[in-house]
């Protein structure tokens, strides 16, 4: 028997849904990434074997593997009182600033940041072992937490729960972004979609995106937005062009954007105003991907970019998009900042709240970098200009 | 830059020597992502630097200062970020990861690892 066969068979009954495959010698050609996970959990898919390499594109959970004991890149706190804690916390402790431990901080986030850009996330989770001690991670764009140290061969019952209870977890709590699913278009659309955005490449995935404020009018659908291998707090924004689908009812007329769309009713009314909207017939338009900023003051809200639009609008700024469309992904709210208030923190957080955005338009500019004449890049410097100056002093 | 032009299959003239120029400091500068503390991409599209897994890491670490939040009871995080399951763990045998060494190399430990059998035969169906 073969060792990828032994290792196939033997964890049968461990993870009903999941299987750990040995990726340390294999790394994410597939993805044009050097990078490699020592471990990598894929989905069992029924009568396929899984990659026998890294593939942040698919993997569930990686786990990381430190010969060297805990206390590298985490350090739990020692002290007993509140006061050993506060002078801990002081310190800076649980992340010891040291170059060892930075650059084991730094790799963890190298894997993190590469599965969020290569899927559709919110969060993720990983296992970090450091010797004997084993770690749990869960990522998302405010925070990173990560439990205390625990033996796992003392106590295997810990990263066991944690296994079979991941392995049942659905994908929205897994952390996957459910809002985006792959494209399943008829050849035909698809072919047309490809033509559209000037993908050859058929062996590039599309997929169809959710927009926040059109549910129901139709689907954006293109390809996985381009890969940022960085670090994953903060805004992450990702853009790229799209082509829209509307629902069949939108194109046959039966259905009106004003009866469609909640959020903006006085936006449209009337049949021969539904062609002149972006959406209400196929075509390229421009998606923005981003995490936007919430305030963590109680009371204070930060208005979402569609509706800094509407205000601009109405004060006739020229040269910005005419419809924009926008708005929050469900369950796309970051989670860890509320921990800063935990009795367990040992740090000092400097972490902010962030809401997954979706924003569309329907304009589909092209870099700046692509003029053709020197009157071409004047004048679109002069129109942003225009726009920038009647938006702040009118 | 996903950004393209709708009339992007025209023929584009060849840029001028100043032009390249500026399309080199576009991509090194690009504004497709936002955020406002990103400093240490490793796209290499956007940037003529090649950094070093070593650099990469060491600026990411920096960036992530402050944001690794612990030392959480591993209970409180099962609790919180990872609900149970109807199905409760079977029992599990004893030292299940006993076969994963603990000297030598970290390499020699993967292949046990992923072999464990967390459940125990008896408990499975």
């Amino acid at each position: 028997m073969t060792t990828s066969v032994l290792k196939i068979a033997a964890i049968e009954g461990w993870m009903p849904h999941l299987q750990a495959v040995n990726t340390n010698s294999k790394g994410d050609t597939l993805n044009n990434l050097k990078l490699k996970t020592d471990i990598s959990i894929y989905n069992r898919v029924e009568g396929v074997a899984p990659p026998d390499r890294t593939d942040f594109s698919r993997m569930e959970l990686w786990v990381e593997f430190k010969a060297k004991n805990d206390g590298l890149s985490f350090q739990d706190p020692r002290g007993g009182t509140e006061k050993e804690r506060l002078l801990e916390i002081e310190n800076g402790s649980f992340t010891p600033d040291t170059a060892e431990g930075n650059q084991g901080r730094g790799q963890l986030a190298h894997y993190a940041g590469a599965q969020h850009s290569l899927q559709f996330r919110h969060f993720s989770f990983s296992i970090v072992i450091q010797g004997d001690n084993a770690r749990f991670l869960r990522w998302d764009p405010s925070a990173t937490v990560v439990t205390a140290a625990f033996n796992y061969r003392t106590h295997p019952r810990m990263m066991a729960e944690f296994l079979w209870r991941f392995d049942h977890l659905s994908a929205r709590e897994r952390g996957h972004d459910v809002s985006i699913q792959p494209a399943n278009l008829a050849p035909e659309v698809d072919a047309r979609v490809r033509e559209q955005l000037g993908i050859e490449d058929k062996n590039i995935p599309l997929y169809k995106y959710g927009v926040p404020g059109l549910i129901g009018m139709g689907h954006a659908y293109g390809p996985r937005p381009p890969t940022q291998n960085r670090s994953l707090v903060s805004r992450c924004t990702r853009n790229l062009s799209v082509v829209w689908i509307p629902a069949e009812d939108v194109i046959s007329g039966t259905r009106t954007f004003h009866e469609t769309c909640e959020r903006d009713p006085d936006q449209q009314t009337g049949q021969e105003e539904v062609k002149k909207v972006p959406w209400s017939e196929e075509r390229t338009i421009y998606m923005k991907d981003t995490w936007r900023f919430l305030s963590d003051s109680p009371g204070v809200e930060v208005m979402p970019e569609h509706k800094i639009y509407e205000i601009l609008h109405h004060h006739g700024t020229p040269n910005i998009p005419e419809h924009v469309v926008g708005g929050d992904v469900d369950c796309g709210r970051t989670q860890t900042q509320e921990l800063v208030d935990a009795p367990w923190l040992c740090v000092r957080p400097r972490i902010s709240p962030y809401q997954h955005y979706r924003l569309v338009h329907g304009i589909v500019g092209r870099p700046l970098f692509k003029f053709t004449c020197t009157k071409q890049l004047v004048t679109a410097v002069f129109h942003a200009l225009q726009g920038v100056f009647v938006s702040r002093y009118t | 830059m996903a950004c393209t032009h709708q009339d992007e299959t025209t023929a584009q003239p060849e840029l001028t020597p100043a032009a390249n120029a500026l399309h080199v400091t576009q991509r090194e500068t690009s504004s497709e992502s936002t955020p406002t503390k990103k400093k240490c991409g490793l796209d290499l599209a956007y940037t003529s630097a090649v950094k070093t897994f070593e650099e990469v890491r060491h600026h990411l670490g920096k960036e992530m200062n402050g944001r690794w939040l612990g030392a959480m009871p591993v209970n409180a995080f099962l609790d919180q970020y990872v609900p149970a399951t109807d199905e409760p763990l079977p029992e599990l045998p004893e030292n299940p990861f006993e076969s994963v060494p603990r000297d030598g190399v970290e390499s020699t430990r993967y292949d046990p690892f992923v072999s464990t059998r967390l459940i125990s035969e008896t408990s499975v169906l």
